[in-house]
């Protein structure tokens, strides 16, 4: 049994998918943080207590792509896995340079999520 | 032979039988002068061998394994029933009853039973058996060819089968269920071994040469031989990381003896980390499930190489082999109680038991809710961008004003697509992972009713979500030559800025909106209105590419433009138009765009000048364009109006309105 149960923070601007997401990581006996923006994540020093990032790519406001470059700008080696409703392979590009553990195009089924958790964090 | 009276197939039974008794009855009165009992060899070469077999297992003829391997052998022998196979069986035990003394009775047993009856083959089932059967063959059934099932390829790997001989091998192996562990138990630590010791054991003898090598990664606590109780408690007092292998229990450490299954039911009840399991059998009695044999494929086959040694087939044409008798079954409810994710149980895994819920129900629903939805989309877009292709070549047969526009309204959508089925693929997502959810929910302890009633109704939403947006664009693909009704204007903008919000956020545009906080009221086709909107908005959109990222901004405002006209101006912070642009940008065919087919904003003023109103354009003083267009008001426009948009006391005679969203 693992130690402390692994937190993955979900950044994504759609309530509906958010809550659904929390309730199947949770499911899964994952902690989940949730956060509605990019700025959101940011503003709420957001690396603490968190093993892996769940990442929109079109928030609004800042990009889910920005964040993650964001995140590497200022060192956090926190793992991100990206997740998009929209089927298009700049979006994928850009995904993979910013560089990302998965790339998910919702809807997903549960299993490849955790799948992509388990290779973000190992022994979660 | 048999076919002389088909109506009394008895009869004829009964009389073949007759034939070949009295057939032996010679031959044995003849082999008796003759000193040496007659081989049935002796005959084989001129006909074919007697249709008969003896079936020789070495259990309890009772085992759940027996039952099935004795069954399906003797149905597969008689699967041709004008050709029938006389079976005989004979379970030997072994497991409680054992020695050279048994073996040396039984032979003499044996010899006497079947001293008249001609053996065609004789058929054994597992090593004890076929060890049984190759050391008295001679003394019993001499040349008689032997067909050996169940019996692992190690045991006969050993000895150097005489000929005459032949079989199929199964693959028993600690290996396996070292593998299903590990599937059904993330980061294995521990295997426990419970069953009989592995050097009495019928099947898994080669369990305790397998143990030094797989030692090497995985802890193994050997509790097999224990006395009973002494396993249960042991069982009961597992670390986290541990699984149990169960092989068989017929004799524990006190000498008691065990129903193998039923011990593990046994074992099951008290254990506290999950049981893989090596047989078919077992599946169902408490055991997760495994890499398990398959008696009924064992059977088969074996009995299928009997039919053709008994067809003339010399047993050295037919070598022996390995069969494909593992597969990898699991039981849903153990699955369900120890969390276990069936992503990670091997390919091709059947899980049985799998028992339908309420929810299941409700599952079916969604998600064909959700195909239907996807499947809708997928066509319609599939419409649209065959519509647009054909629509330059459309056009230029002018058709009638509805004809056109309601292609452009395609058109628009087909812009959207991409938008469009992010919208849809968001609720789909949600419901998804709601359902994923629930799924589990369902399997904890206690179960939390309230929190399953609430998914579902998120589902519900999520769902009705991606409907509306199917309703909604299904509006506007309609074609739509409707009277003129009474509408809102800043309803069709709401309509208009719902469909385009998406599109926008993808392309880094902000879109503002400040609606007048009346009503107000235009007699007008409304899915006309929201047409033009769109072409204006899109127009808007489509000026902005090249403008910096953050200053992209498309603003839409509705207001009086006098006392008796309402006025909607779209704005955007693009390039703005040229001089000559200003003037010809509402001619037909008119575009700057390159794939442009110029007929959006001639569209629009087409539709707008048919309910009286006009349109024009204009750029902005900091920049970009503003399109304008003014409709005659049908009521006076200064009443005041309760709306989401101002949040204000509504006054007594306001009629309660459905939101925009739902308004259809």
């Amino acid at each position: 049994m693992p130690a402390a149960p692994r937190t993955v923070a979900i950044v994504d601007d759609d309530a509906e998918l958010l809550k659904g997401l929390q309730r199947l990581l949770n499911a899964h006996g994952l902690g989940t943080k949730a956060f509605s923006s990019a700025e959101a994540f940011l503003a709420t020093n957001s690396g603490v207590g968190i093993d892996c990032v769940l990442l929109d790519v079109h928030l609004g406001g800042m990009s889910g792509i920005a964040l993650r470059r964001a995140l590497s700008a200022s060192g956090s080696r926190l793992p991100v896995i990206f997740m998009t409703a929209f089927d298009d392979e700049a979006t994928r590009q850009q995904a993979q340079a910013a560089g990302c553990v998965a790339y998910l195009r919702k809807p997903f089924p549960g299993r490849v999520l955790i799948e992509a958790i388990a290779q973000a964090v190992p022994n979660s | 032979m048999f076919l002389r009276a088909p109506s009394c197939l008895q009869q004829a039974r009964r009389h073949a039988s007759a034939r070949s008794f009295a057939r032996s009855a010679g031959l044995v009165f003849c082999a008796v002068t003759a000193i040496t009992l007659a081989a049935p060899r002796a005959f084989a070469g001129e006909q074919l061998p007697p249709r008969s077999v003896v079936i020789i297992g070495q259990e309890d003829p009772i085992l759940p394994w027996n039952v099935a391997v004795s069954t399906v052998s003797r149905e597969t022998l008689n699967v041709a029933p004008a050709r029938r196979v006389i079976t005989y069986a004979e379970d030997l035990d072994f497991t409680r009853f054992g020695g050279e003394r048994y073996k040396r009775q039984l032979q003499l047993h044996f010899r006497e039973k079947y001293r008249f009856v001609p053996v065609g083959a004789i058929l054994a089932f597992g090593p004890a058996a076929l060890e049984f059967v190759l050391g008295s063959r001679d003394s019993i059934w001499p040349g008689v060819p032997v067909v050996f099932g169940a019996v692992a390829e190690d045991t006969v790997a050993k000895t150097k089968l005489p000929e005459g001989v032949t079989g199929r091998t199964v693959r028993f192996r600690l290996e396996d269920m070292v593998s299903s562990a590990r599937a059904v138990v993330p980061n294995l630590q521990q295997l426990v071994l419970v069953g009989d010791p592995f050097e009495r054991s019928a099947y898994f003898g080669n369990f305790a040469k397998e143990l030094p090598e797989l030692s090497k990664s995985l802890d193994f606590v050997n509790l097999t031989g224990l006395p009973f109780a002494d396993v249960q408690r042991k069982v009961s007092q597992l670390p986290p990381q541990a699984a149990i292998a169960y092989t068989a229990i017929n004799v524990d450490g006190n000498g008691f003896n065990y129903f193998p299954r039923e011990a593990l039911e046994q074992v099951a009840q008290v254990a506290n980390r999950p049981i893989v399991i090596p047989a078919e059998t077992y599946i169902g009695y408490g055991g997760v499930g495994g890499m398990v044999a398959m008696p009924v494929p064992i059977a088969e086959d074996a009995a299928r190489l009997v039919l053709r040694v008994l067809d003339g087939e010399s047993p050295a044409s037919l070598p022996m082999a390995r069969g494909d008798y593992i597969r990898p079954i699991f039981d849903w409810r153990e699955l369900m109680r120890w969390g276990v994710n069936e992503a990670r149980l091997p390919e091709g895994s059947e899980i049985r038991y799998r028992q339908p819920s309420f929810w299941e129900q409700y599952r079916g629903l969604a998600l064909g809710g959700a195909g239907i939805i996807a499947v809708q989309a997928t066509l319609i877009t599939g419409l649209i961008l065959e519509r647009r292709r054909r629509s330059k070549a459309e056009a230029e047969a002018r058709r009638s004003l509805a004809e056109v526009a309601h292609m452009n309204r395609r058109a628009g959508i087909a812009a959207l697509s991409a938008s469009i089925a992010h919208e849809l693929n968001q609720p789909l997502g949600a419901i998804l992972s709601n359902a994923e959810a629930a799924e589990l929910l369902l399997d904890r302890q206690p179960l939390d009713l309230a929190v399953i009633k609430e998914v579902l109704a998120d589902i519900r939403h999520s769902d009705q979500r991606a409907a509306d947006i199917i309703t909604h664009m299904r509006d506007l693909l309609r074609k739509n030559d409707a009277e003129p009704l009474e509408i809102d204007l800043n309803d069709v903008i709401r309509r208009v800025v719902e469909l385009l919000t998406p599109e926008a956020r993808l392309r880094g545009i902000s879109v503002s909106t400040l609606l007048d906080p009346r009503r107000l009221a235009v007699r007008a086709n409304a899915v006309h209105l929201q047409q033009v909107v769109l072409n204006l908005a899109l127009n808007g959109m489509e000026a902005m590419r090249d403008t910096t990222h953050g200053e992209r901004r498309l603003t839409i405002r509705t207001g009086a433009a006098d006392d008796s006209h309402v006025e909607v101006t779209v704005s955007d912070t693009g390039s703005g138009l040229a001089a000559d642009t200003l003037k010809r940008v509402f001619e037909p065919f008119f575009s700057t765009k390159r794939d442009g087919i110029g007929l959006g904003l001639s569209i629009a003023r087409t539709i707008i000048e048919r309910q009286g109103g006009t349109i024009s354009a204009e750029n902005r003083p900091g920049g970009g364009a503003t399109f304008r267009f003014i409709l005659p008001s049908l009521v006076s426009s200064s009443v005041p109006q309760a709306d989401a948009d101002v949040h204000q006391m509504a006054p007594a005679r306001t009629v309660a309105r459905a939101p925009a969203a739902a308004a259809s």
